[in-house]
């Protein structure tokens, strides 16, 4: 949220919540050094009240104090009583004035306690009863109350008004609560929450103009034509800027948009995926590059826990788009080739899209970044610079949610996306004596179901093809879908073609063997003879 | 460090002759750091490193035929060509990787430090990272528990000034990366890295402090790679100046005018020298050239320690 503050000249700033506990998480380390780094204007409180749940302290940390950790991102770091109104007013009302004028992140430490349980059904029976009288002393509220009237500013009377005002205020909240009726679930409601429907206009080419790009430069342009469309719009990733991103998809943005709207970012996905959504709070859209698909898991919290579930929780959207470079083929090994595109189909609130061409690559990325909800785009590695295509000039959008027909035939239909919709074509090629529906899903999610029902009703076969390994892959969602909603006119069992359940091998030869291509002329030799 | 050298000279080499494929991070320039490592601590510490793995491989006493194997993908390789450059391993010479995720192998240093803290011996996890990787979340996660738990164990930060092309100034407000050490009370220094001696002492220092139970220190070792990020990148975003200087602080030159100064060695020891690293390179070679590409059988093995993979068949 202060990177758009910041971004947009509002002289505002952020104060961002945790408890000691929080603090052992790897997002906080990330956060102080990205707000550092970027000099953003940000509060973070920590509320030190002595215990994560039932671990004291002693055992969540050896420094003396969670302040120290400020040096370590050479920001300023302050220790206040958390439990004085007064001193916590004081220091919070300064460093706001500060922060305003010249934007920086500060870190504070409120010491205080609680003096309940973690939750109301755990109780406090971990806590040393002589700390409990310790902070007992200390309340605010009775010592606040202490000082006002020592100073003359509350009388007895004035407390006692006050005390009832309060009573009232929270029994007729009560009697609301209570007099609301019992929710009763109403399923089109719930899925609805799922995703913001504000949805803008498709984008048609005004021109017919056509120029043949390879498929990395479909994806460019793409960003180039959204980053003049919205001016709203900031690119985030590792090495963007003026190194052009590891791919070079970015090659020259800097120059053209700037480095505020163009952000090289430390190597910290987690905390990055987690600021897309603080933008988007504010109404900024942003693209977060993953330099390969694979270090999503870095990200992954924010990812399935905040970006798909806030406009179910809270109807805010999060207007943000993650680029997946992924996939094998190249030699890459374990962990530069991977095909996770599973994760994100089975959790509601996210889109994904995987274009198998540059005409669908650079429609469906300007369809992505329309769209105001978190969008998991895919784009294959192998086919970055293998394959190119006439594609308009001018934006244009294609709609999420649409399945391609990429050939047509009579005796089977082959169900695909990604490198698979080449491996088919190249099958087919291979087998001339085989007639075959080619349906290119496009988006995973959501899914489009019609256009595999019909396919498969026509044919009676279906042969599910992906690149990510089999179990529990995307194909044994769509089996059991046509298992359940074409059974009569199934003239085969469904079959799926996908990779080794093993991790992907380095060597050249054994990733061949790993890659379902590997297998796929003979599964669909044996489906077609069935 | 001279052998160190000429491996990934030749890495480099085969690399742009398309007889190594994926990715090739090299590690010229930093080779001072390996050597300090090697000699200061013990055969059985253990190291675990990110994918800028092969010279510490091999400084850790991992034959450079098994390595070059490996960047040749052959089934002779340290991982049986199943890992690649970025994914070097050898639990015999207490060498855990070779790590492709930047910053997940400094949870797993702490991991193995807790099992030797567990087990009572006095071996020292040396866990290392890339200034890149120091700001992951995965690196304040290990720092806090580390020094919670007091775990043996040295974090090393090769600070060679650039995350790719992201320079440190870049990637964090403050500069000093081993003051990250210092908020959570861990002994932090930095060190010259382009002296094997300054390492040297340094990591010795933390080793005994290690050993004595005395828990983590961080060092923040400033080394300079000559070469691109991987063998893709031009290194456009670095001046000739930059990459000329580093190139006078070079560590083996500056160990080879020692060794003659103080008479540690005489010029024909030195030739000698080269002439068998020479030869320790070449052979290398000739054993991936001539070693087998594993063979498909190989597909489902040590995915499981059992032998009953894959679980479902057809
Ligand atoms: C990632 C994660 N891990 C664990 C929990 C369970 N949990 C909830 S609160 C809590 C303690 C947090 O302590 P602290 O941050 O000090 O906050 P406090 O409750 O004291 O305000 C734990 C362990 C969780 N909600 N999320
Ligand atoms: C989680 C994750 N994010 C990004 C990358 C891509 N990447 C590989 S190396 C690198 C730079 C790392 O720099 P540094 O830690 O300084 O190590 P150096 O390469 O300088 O040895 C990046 C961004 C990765 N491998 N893993
Ligand atoms: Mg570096």
């Amino acid at each position: 949220m202060p990177l758009a503050d910041k971004l947009r000249g509002n002289p505002k700033i952020t104060v961002a919540f945790t408890g000691e506990g929080g603090t052992s998480e790897g997002d906080f380390h990330e956060a102080l050094n990205v707000a550092s780094v970027w000099d953003l204007p940000i509060i973070f409180v920590i509320e030190n009240n002595g215990y994560g749940l039932s671990t004291p302290t002693r055992e969540q940390y050896r420094c003396q104090s969670l302040v120290e950790r400020a040096a370590g991102y050479g920001i300023e770091g302050i220790q206040i009583d958390g439990n004085n109104i007064l001193e916590v007013y004081d220091t919070i009302s300064r460093l706001a004035t500060e922060l305003r004028q010249s934007p920086r992140p500060v870190l504070i430490e409120a010491m205080t306690f609680r003096m309940r349980g973690h939750e109301e059904a755990s109780g406090t029976a971990y806590v040393p009863k002589a700390l409990m009288e310790e902070w007992a002393i200390k309340d605010p509220v009775l010592n606040y109350e202490n000082y006002l009237l020592n100073e003359g500013i509350l009388t007895a009377d004035r407390i006692d008004q006050i005390r009832k005002r309060c009573k009232q205020t929270i029994d007729a909240g009560l009697k609301i609560a209570q007099a609301a009726p019992e929710l009763i679930l109403d399923p089109q409601q719930e899925i609805d929450d799922v995703f913001c429907p504000k949805m803008s206009l498709p984008m048609v080419p005004q021109t017919a103009q056509m120029s043949n790009k390879r498929y990395i430069e479909a994806i460019s342009d793409a960003l180039r034509q959204a980053m003049d469309l919205y001016p709203e719009l900031v690119l985030m990733g590792q090495d963007i800027a003026e190194y052009g991103g590891a791919f070079k998809i970015t090659d020259g943005f800097v120059a053209r948009y700037g480095k505020e709207r163009v952000r090289n970012t430390p190597i910290c996905e987690s905390v990055i995926a987690g600021i897309g959504l603080g933008m988007s709070i504010k109404g900024m859209k942003t693209m977060i590059e993953m330099q390969f698909a694979d270090f999503v898991t870095c990200a992954f919290n924010q990812i399935v826990n905040n970006l798909d579930k806030s406009h179910y929780r809270w109807a805010q959207n999060a207007d943000v788009v993650v680029r997946m470079p992924t996939g094998g083929t190249v030699g890459a090994g374990p962990f530069h080739s991977q095909s996770n595109e599973a994760w994100f189909f089975h959790t509601p609130g996210l889109k994904v899209v995987y274009p198998a061409t540059p005409y669908d690559a650079k429609g469906l990325l300007l369809a992505a970044l329309a769209d105001p909800n978190p969008v998991i785009f895919f784009e294959h590695k192998a086919l970055y610079r293998s394959l190119a295509d006439d594609i308009p000039d001018e934006p244009y959008t294609i709609e999420i949610g649409k399945a391609r027909t990429v050939s047509t035939g009579s005796d089977l239909s082959i169900i695909t996306y990604g490198l698979g919709v080449h491996w088919a074509t190249r099958a087919l090629a291979a087998a001339p004596h085989i007639s075959a529906d080619v349906i290119d899903l496009r988006t995973l999610s959501p899914l489009d179901t019609n256009a595999i029902y019909e396919s498969v009703r026509k044919t009676g076969k279906a042969l599910v093809l992906h690149e990510d390994s089999l179990t529990g892959g995307i194909g044994g969602e769509i089996a059991a879908l046509i298992a359940q909603h074409c059974f009569e006119r199934l003239d085969a069992p469904v079959v799926r073609c996908g990779a080794l359940d093993t991790p992907i091998p380095f060597a050249i030869p054994l990733e061949k063997q790993y890659m379902p291509e590997a297998r796929f002329a003979a599964a669909l030799q044996e489906l077609w003879e069935y | 460090m001279l052998l160190l050298r000429r491996f990934e000279e030749r890495a480099g080499v085969l690399y742009g002759e398309r007889k190594i494929r994926g990715f090739c991070h090299l590690y010229i320039g930093q080779e001072a750091v390996a050597a300090g490592i090697a000699t200061a601590t013990r055969k059985t510490d253990p190291l675990i490193t990110a994918y800028r793995d092969h010279a510490l491989a091999i400084a850790k006493g991992m034959s450079p035929e098994s390595c070059m194997a490996e960047l040749y993908g052959k089934a002779t390789g340290c991982s049986k060509g199943k890992g690649g450059s970025m994914h070097f391993f050898s639990k015999e010479h207490y060498f855990f990787g070779g790590h492709g995720i930047v910053g997940a192998q400094i949870p797993l240093g702490a991991g193995i430090a807790f099992a030797e803290q567990y087990k009572g011996t006095d071996n020292v996890c040396v866990t290392m990272f890339g200034d890149g990787a120091a700001r992951q979340g995965a690196l304040h996660e290990t720092f806090n528990l580390a020094t919670l738990w007091k775990l043996p164990v040295i974090f090393i930060c090769e600070n060679n000034q650039y995350a790719m092309g992201t320079s440190v100034e870049r990637s964090a407000a403050e500069n000093d990366i081993y003051k990250l050490g210092l908020a959570y009370n861990m002994p932090s220094f930095i060190v010259d890295g382009m002296h094997c001696e300054t390492v040297h002492q340094a990591i010795y220092e933390a080793a005994e402090r290690a050993r004595r139970g005395e828990g983590p220190t961080f060092l923040e070792i400033k080394t300079y790679r000559y070469v691109g990020h991987s063998m893709s990148d031009p290194a456009k975003y670095r001046t000739k100046e930059e990459v000329a200087h580093y190139k006078t602080l070079d560590p083996i030159n500056t160990t080879e005018k020692k060794l003659l100064e103080y008479g540690f060695a005489t010029e024909t020891d030195i030739e000698a020298i080269k002439e068998r690293v020479k030869q320790r390179v070449k052979d290398s070679v000739d054993f991936a050239e001539n070693s087998p590409y594993p063979d498909d059988s190989e597909l489902f093995t040590d995915v499981y320690l059992q032998p009953d993979y894959p679980f479902i068949t057809d």
